[in-house]
């Protein structure tokens, strides 16, 4: 309730803060834009990052909130008005915020900008600030307004009623590929992590019965004892990485752990479809509550780290590969940079969380800003930091950590010649001491993000705290990369199951019963094998993998988030603020820009380590005039076959994309001009009760 | 002699159930633990005692510590709970 004005002195001083943020914003904002050559610190990343969010969440945030939204915090929440003490329950705002940011929160933010930065540090860093400020925390603030004004709907069901049907199916079928490609892509970075590394693999194995243990605690021992539960399990988890050393210098013991590519996705596949069919106390909660744990805690000692050590950047502000040439992944820097940064900048998963559990725990709807909003600008400060780290390498490093083998060479003396031809000088004795002193075999052609991700956070730690422990914090930097990617995966899987079961429910009643068994078994081996067979090809992909599937996760990222705006933007015309309607048309409009141009790419490019067309007829051609080894010929269908999926997905994406724009357009038109459209299903004015709004 | 543990819980809950205290750096320390603990949902069970006194009155007996956190965790992960 507003308080009645008092009359009161205009105070000064707030107005010249903000200046001074401002000033201080842009200044730090060109030196990154405009320095060139050696010696530009990275706390002007920080500096520009901090106040380029403290600026949008200030202005451009109280601007939604007021005009565009019109928050009201006289009106009852869906927590309060149908609390139920589950579900429904009104919370401390702080508490939601840390709830929201922990579900936001995931691997894309950092894996994203270290691919990214192949372009160098400023289209990346640009995209990333601008993308949040504009495009990011503006869709995750108008999706939780739009789920509290509708009793908390999923984005799924506002889809339905605001867009029809179709905008329903679309959305549903949507989430469930993107969920497919994520899992698949995520479950490669970290094979690519453990690849002949009996360090990493072990210290990742033991995340498991470490995670069993802490369920088993919370359900058995001592009930509901989280704080308790979650100390233990990371005290176990240091204690493992630790472990893990020795066992990687155990001469039988190594031989325990050491396993190539298409063996450890084989594993992860397995390790998939128990987790999927296991009981989610044994595994998925108890691992769930360590990994925020982990997460939180090293994402607040990074930024800690690079505070005060404030590292010397030393990637160049744009490389040569903006022409689409790169060696971690093809294509050039519109759209592709875009499209790799992914959910630093704006992510469509986020409104599944921001229509899900949070707007049900709002107690006041004018904190959907400082959640919404404010959540994403932390998701995004925390993209900039693993762009930070990636850029604080040495391009050479960078470069040969990440880049393929079938582009650089599978020989160490091959790759670092092409590498450092690129004018990014490295020599096979940096590469192999920088590999000793991470207590790693090598660290050529590790690609994904995660290693090279870590090799910059070791170095940052080590230098920070004081501490020359570099093959530990190298492999604690692995563990709580793999330690959430392993959550999202089980999560992942979780979710898609239920879809495909509510999806085949429609067709075999019996198999939509969430907890029938054979039904559980059945649609968990459909989901899993859907991943699986993604995540097998590339381990095998001679390009990575990486090159194919993070753009396809991208797009269909982009995607998602293109179909939140339309009902965003359906939301705002139909509440009769069409001159606003801009808000989320313009960001809209660009998505659509850039996934089309993506998509495009992605199916027609004649290059081949772009188009999948491309690559799949060169392949084909190349077999049939038995121009490749036996080897390659005998996998050569195999990977033909692959392209060719890609590319009907990507299609799938270009199409659904379009006709959720076009339908947008058609029922916003309609509500502009009066004509007869699905009403808007906001749900009426009731006012509230709570004694602190 | 009966069992010793009715008069430890009772003690227990003395101690338990005292106000915050404030100052200090007691009340500073105090406070920071339970902020913890309703961030990380360690307070859950307590929570839901207090819901449950306070909505549901006398009518019907509220579910054990065990039980509680059984039901909470099977509607927590009925749904999208983790992002990319």
């Amino acid at each position: 309730m507003q308080k009645p004005d008092t009359p009161r002195r205009r105070r000064w001083w707030p107005q010249l803060i903000w200046a001074v943020i401002a000033v201080l914003g842009a200044g730090a904002a060109g030196i990154i834009a405009l320095h060139r050559g050696e010696g530009l610190n990275s706390i002007w990343f920080i500096v520009a990052a901090v106040c380029i969010y403290a600026l949008g969440f200030r202005f451009y945030s109280a601007f939604i909130a007021a005009r565009v939204l019109a928050l009201d915090d006289s009106r009852a929440t869906p927590a309060e008005r149908l609390n139920d003490g589950r579900d429904y329950i009104p919370t401390n705002r702080w508490i939601v915020f840390g709830h929201h940011f922990a579900a936001i929160a995931g691997p894309g933010p950092l894996i994203g900008p270290m691919l990214a930065a192949q372009f160098g540090y400023l289209p990346g860093t640009i995209w990333i600030l601008i993308g949040a400020v504009l495009g990011g925390c503006v869709q995750d603030f108008v999706i939780l307004f739009c789920s509290l004004r509708r009793n908390g709907r999923s984005l799924g069901q506002m889809a339905r009623d605001e867009l029809g049907p179709l905008g329903g199916a679309v959305a549903l079928i949507g989430v469930m590929t993107i969920m497919i490609i994520l899992i698949a892509v995520l479950g490669l970075v970290v094979v690519n992590a453990m690849k002949h590394s009996p360090w990493a693999t072990s210290t990742v194995a033991a995340t498991i019965p470490v995670a069993v243990l802490i369920g088993l605690y919370l359900r058995n021992l001592r009930p509901g004892r989280v704080i308790e539960g979650t100390a233990l399990g990371v005290a176990l988890l240091v204690f493992s990485v630790v472990a893990g050393g020795w066992v990687g210098h155990h001469p039988v013991l190594r031989g325990w752990f050491d396993y190539d590519g298409p063996q450890l996705a084989l594993m992860i596949i397995a390790y998939g479809f128990a987790a999927a069919v296991l009981p989610v106390w044994l595994l998925l909660a108890p691992r769930d509550y360590l990994s925020t744990f982990m997460k939180i805690g090293t994402i607040v000692a990074l930024a800690i780290a690079i505070v005060i050590l404030r590292p010397e950047v030393k990637m160049p502000a744009m490389t040569q590969f903006i022409d689409g040439t790169g060696p971690i992944f093809g294509g050039t820097l519109f759209p592709f940079v875009f499209i790799v940064i992914a959910c630093g900048a704006i992510s469509g998963f986020h409104s599944l969380i921001s229509s899900g559990t949070t707007p049900k725990l709002l107690g006041n709807e004018r904190d959907a800003r400082f959640i919404g909003y404010g959540a994403m600008a932390m998701e995004s400060f925390v993209a900039i930091m693993a762009m930070v780290a990636a850029t604080v390498l040495d391009p050479g490093v960078y470069f040969a950590i990440n880049s393929p083998a079938g582009v650089v060479g599978a020989e160490a003396a091959r790759a670092v010649q092409t590498i450092s031809d690129w004018g990014f000088p490295v020599t096979v004795e940096q590469m192999t001491a920088l590999a000793r002193e991470m207590g790693e075999s090598t660290l050529f052609a590790r690609t994904g993000g995660a290693p090279s991700l870590a090799v910059g956070m070791a170095s940052i730690f080590s230098q920070a705290f004081g501490n020359t422990l570099l093959a530990v914090w190298y492999h604690f930097a692995i563990m709580f990369e793999a330690l959430f990617i392993l959550t999202t995966l089980d999560a992942g899987t979780r979710v898609a199951r239920f879809m495909l079961q509510e999806m085949l429910g429609n067709i075999f009643p019996a198999l939509g019963r969430t907890s029938w068994y054979p039904s559980v078994l059945v649609c968990s081996a459909l989901v899993v094998a859907g991943w699986g067979y993604f995540l097998y090809i590339g381990t095998i992909d001679p390009l990575g993998g990486i090159n194919s599937l993070w753009p396809l996760f991208g797009i269909s990222n982009q995607m998602l988030a293109a179909i939140a705006l339309c009902v965003s933007t359906t939301v705002i015309v139909k509440s009769g603020k069409l001159r606003y309607a801009w808000v989320t048309a313009v960001p809209l409009a660009w998505l659509v820009v850039i996934t089309t141009a993506a998509a495009w790419e992605k199916l027609f490019s004649p290059e081949l380590r772009v188009g999948f067309l491309a690559h799949a007829n060169d392949l084909s051609q190349r077999l049939a005039a038995g121009a490749l080894s036996p080897e390659k010929a005998a996998q050569a269908p195999q990977f033909i076959f692959n392209d060719r999926i890609d590319a009907v997905l990507t299609a799938f994406f270009l199409v659904t994309t379009w006709v959720l724009v076009i339908e947008t357009v058609r029922v916003c038109h309609a509500a502009a001009t009066g004509r007869r459209c699905p009403p808007s299903t906001e749900t009426p004015y009731v006012r509230t009760q709570l004694a602190e709004a | 002699m009966g069992s010793p543990w009715p008069y430890v819980r009772a003690l227990w809950l003395r101690i338990a159930r005292r106000p915050a205290p404030s100052g200090w750096p007691v009340g500073a320390a105090s406070a920071l633990w339970r902020a913890l603990r309703a961030a990380t949902g360690d307070d859950a069970y307590e929570r839901y005692l207090a819901h449950h006194r306070l909505h549901h009155g006398g009518d019907g007996v509220p579910m054990s510590r065990a039980g509680f956190f059984r039901a909470e965790q099977r509607r927590k992960w009925d749904g999208v709970r983790r992002c990319c």
